[in-house]
């Protein structure tokens, strides 16, 4: 199972994204998660699902026993934020991690262009999923320097200057992945990218049991979460 | 026969880069020939590559007059996605430069782009592998590539493309040593294929044997021609005044003998510092090791740093240099060890509190909107006259209102140093602070390193730039896998011993 056609992934996360907008109770949250872990966990990734499945535990444990005990009004609006509102983005993130992190820019480029997606839309996506690791690559380093300058790096500095810690953040990030941003695309082009000639790939793809399994097993939980799901 | 002709093209960017246009420049180079442009940063070297490999006008706007032949055609007559197939290009910064993340993929990216079929393209990738000896660096994830690496796998790309032109921006810019050294291999292999070959460079000296003509640009135009040997010819003063690095680190040495002039002025500081109290950061059994990999990264049983000199950090690629340095700052919880100043403790908290690094990238470490609210962020000191005091010693006194992301990297680099010295750090360590740069801009860092040195108890460079460590530091450590392998003072002997280790011909 562990190389999955691209567009197969694109569906988990379309079906993750359904059943989330539909609405899920807590039974469902937790098939959704034993799902999205069975494919981190069959990529070989079991660190990262294990990071998450306690994540989710450390939220649904603060939805049931620590919300009830909150009586501050201001501090419930918080904590209903954290433990409830994020509870439900968790799993968009969780699949869209899925995908960034298992799948190759060429297999991507190769599987959307079996199925004929024009290229104008083909390119721009692959360029969003490359620059993924970049930005990652690039926070390492300034979170590096934010702790030299003693700024924005504990939990009490975020929580109490939150705009001026985005600021922090977001300046430098933004300056270094525009000029990489630009480099990379002079880069793509002065090697050919976006000929009108055919592009050949290299990258065979196809469609295997495994990709068959995990779309059944998506449409079933999607449709599992209309019948049982809902409140 | 000609393959790049260039007749009175200008160039003028759209916008407010005004100044880094090209105007009337003439070129033509032959088939197998290595043309390499020289001249400050700015000056135009990058633009005249810009307009042969089409990137200026067709992705950095512009104006553009004159004509521009390629393998005799008119480049306006073809199409920009097919200059790629005439023209390979290789760029400065190895991080930005690649495609995909697997680099057997990314050596394909330009073919599969060329629409080659599949075969051939597999037969093009396996070649350029064996040409360039990257068997090891197959089915790599490029992410984890040193800069070097990475810059040979642009090169295996271009390659596998076979184009006839290769158009070069600074390759050496962000690489050490060892791998300019492979880049200067890669170069010659190509030259003995009889590739035509354009290059722009500040670091000179790895070309001398393999450029044919220097065209020296200025102020965007072709100032002077010279063949290599009358390039050759130039005396250091001749090449400095121009803003060039030396051509070879002989000349440097030969420079060194006829001047004393650099040892007096160290004699000169040491009797200065023989006044301070506390002479010596001590380390004891620092160790540094990472899960997974088979060698300590850094194990060094103990090491005597003194302070008050400006120390030069040299050593291979992954010698383990910058691991040294961040477990002195404090920024690497992963390095284990005791660090005295005297007879005080440095915890990891206080070395982390009293210690500044200058990254090579400085841009992640400018955080806000002015220069003078830069200076004192992350300080708890409220006083504005000293901060202006300290902004006229770097000279940013005219910038406080700027945004620091509008600054040139040299005073990039000064602002992050005002913000280190505002807030009261007294160790000061700078990596790589003078790749790229040319003659002019590398002796104001030198300069830079000279003023802010009495403010400091420890300043620590990691270069491998022998020219800039003979102009400004007093004291070498040298470091080879993880361990510190000598360390001197740059009086005769330690420069005789500095010569031997930049002896790239032994």
């Amino acid at each position: 199972m562990s190389n999955l056609n691209p567009i197969t992934k694109i569906l988990c996360i379309l079906a993750v994204n359904i059943v989330i907008t539909f609405g899920v109770n807590v039974m469902m949250e937790l098939v959704m998660l034993a799902s999205v872990s069975a494919l981190f966990w069959a990529n070989g990734k079991w660190k990262k699902s294990i990071r998450y499945i306690l994540i989710f535990l450390f939220l649904l444990f603060g939805d049931k026993c620590i919300l009830p005990l909150i009586s501050a009004a201001w501090l419930s609006t918080l904590s209903c934020l954290v433990f409830i509102a994020f509870r439900k983005f968790f799993f968009c993130i969780m699949a869209a991690d899925f995908f960034i992190s298992t799948t190759e820019i060429n297999v991507m480029i190769a599987s959307m262009e079996k199925l004929k997606i024009p290229e104008a839309i083909i390119i721009p996506l692959a360029v969003l999923v490359r620059f993924f690791p970049t930005v990652k690559e690039e926070w390492n380093h300034i979170r590096a320097a934010m702790r030299m300058r003693n700024i924005g790096t504990g939990v009490g500095q975020i929580l109490l200057h939150p705009i001026e810690t985005m600021e922090y953040i977001i300046v430098p990030l933004l300056f270094s992945t525009v000029k990489i941003g630009e480099e990379l695309a002079a880069a793509a082009l002065a090697r050919g990218l976006g000929m009108k000639k055919r592009r050949t790939n290299l990258c065979r793809v196809s469609f295997k049991a495994a990709d068959c399994f995990v779309m059944i097993c998506s449409v079933t939980v999607v449709i599992l979460s209309k019948l049982y799901g809902g409140y | 026969m000609e393959t790049i002709r260039l007749r009175n093209v200008s160039f003028q960017y759209m916008g407010e880069n005004r100044i880094n246009g090209i105007r009337n420049v003439n070129l033509s180079v032959r088939e197998g020939e290595c043309v390499l442009l020289a001249g400050v940063s700015g000056c135009g070297k990058s633009t005249i590559l810009r307009v042969i490999n089409g990137l200026a006008p067709y992705f950095y706007e512009g104006n553009i007059t004159g004509e521009i032949e390629l393998m005799g055609k008119r480049v306006n007559e073809i199409p920009f996605a097919e200059i790629s197939q005439i023209c390979g290009s290789v760029f400065q910064n190895p991080r930005s430069q690649f495609f995909y993340m697997n680099t057997s993929s990314e050596i394909a990216f330009g073919c599969e782009n060329q629409g080659i079929p599949t075969k051939e393209i597999k037969l093009r990738v396996e070649e350029s592998i064996k040409q360039f000896q990257l068997e090891e660096l197959q089915n790599r994830n490029i992410m984890q590539l040193s800069g070097g690496e990475k810059q040979k796998i642009a090169f295996a790309s271009i390659y596998a493309g076979r184009p006839d032109i290769y158009v070069l921006d600074e390759p050496s810019a962000n690489l050490d040593f060892d791998a300019i050294m492979d880049i200067k291999r890669i170069l010659k292999k190509l030259k003995e294929q009889g590739k035509t070959i354009i290059i722009a460079e500040h670091r000179l000296y790895y070309l001398m044997d393999i450029a044919d003509r220097v065209c020296y640009v200025k102020d965007g135009n072709i100032a002077k021609e010279y063949t290599i040997d009358q390039f050759k010819q130039l005396s250091v003063q001749e090449l400095r005044k121009r803003g060039l690095r030396s051509l070879d680190y002989r000349t440097l040495y030969e420079e060194m003998c006829a001047n004393g002039q650099m040892d007096e002025r160290t004699k000169k500081e040491k009797k200065t510092n023989s006044s301070n109290r506390v002479k010596h950061i001590y380390m004891k059994e620092v160790s540094c090791e990472y899960k997974g990999t088979a060698e300590a990264a850094l194990m060094i049983k103990e090491c005597i740093l003194p302070m008050h000199e400006k120390i030069a950090v040299i050593g291979h690629n992954g010698a383990g240099k910058s691991t040294f340095m961040n477990g002195l700052c404090g920024m690497n919880k992963s390095v284990k060890g005791i660090y005295y100043k005297g007879s005080e403790i440095l915890s990891e908290k206080r070395r982390c509190k009293e210690s500044f690094e200058v990254f090579q990238e400085v841009n992640h470490q400018l955080f806000t909107s002015s220069v003078a609210e830069e200076v004192s962020l992350g300080s708890t000191k409220k006083s504005d006259e000293e901060r202006k005091e300290l902004m006229g010693m770097l000279e940013l006194t005219n910038y406080a209102d700027t945004h620091p992301m509008a600054l040139s990297g040299g005073q990039k680099q000064r602002v992050a140093i005002a913000s280190a010295l505002y807030s009261g750090r007294r160790m000061i360590c700078l990596d790589e602070p003078t790749s790229g740069l040319d003659y002019h801009q590398m002796e104001r860092v030198a300069e830079l390193i000279e003023k802010i040195q009495p403010e400091l108890d420890l300043l620590l460079v990691i270069t491998h730039d022998l020219e800039f460590i003979l102009k400004t530091c007093s004291y070498i450590v040298h470091i080879e896998k993880g361990k510190v392998l000598e360390q001197y003072s740059l009086d005769e002997e330690g420069k005789e011993k500095l010569f031997r280790f930049f002896d790239y011909e032994k």
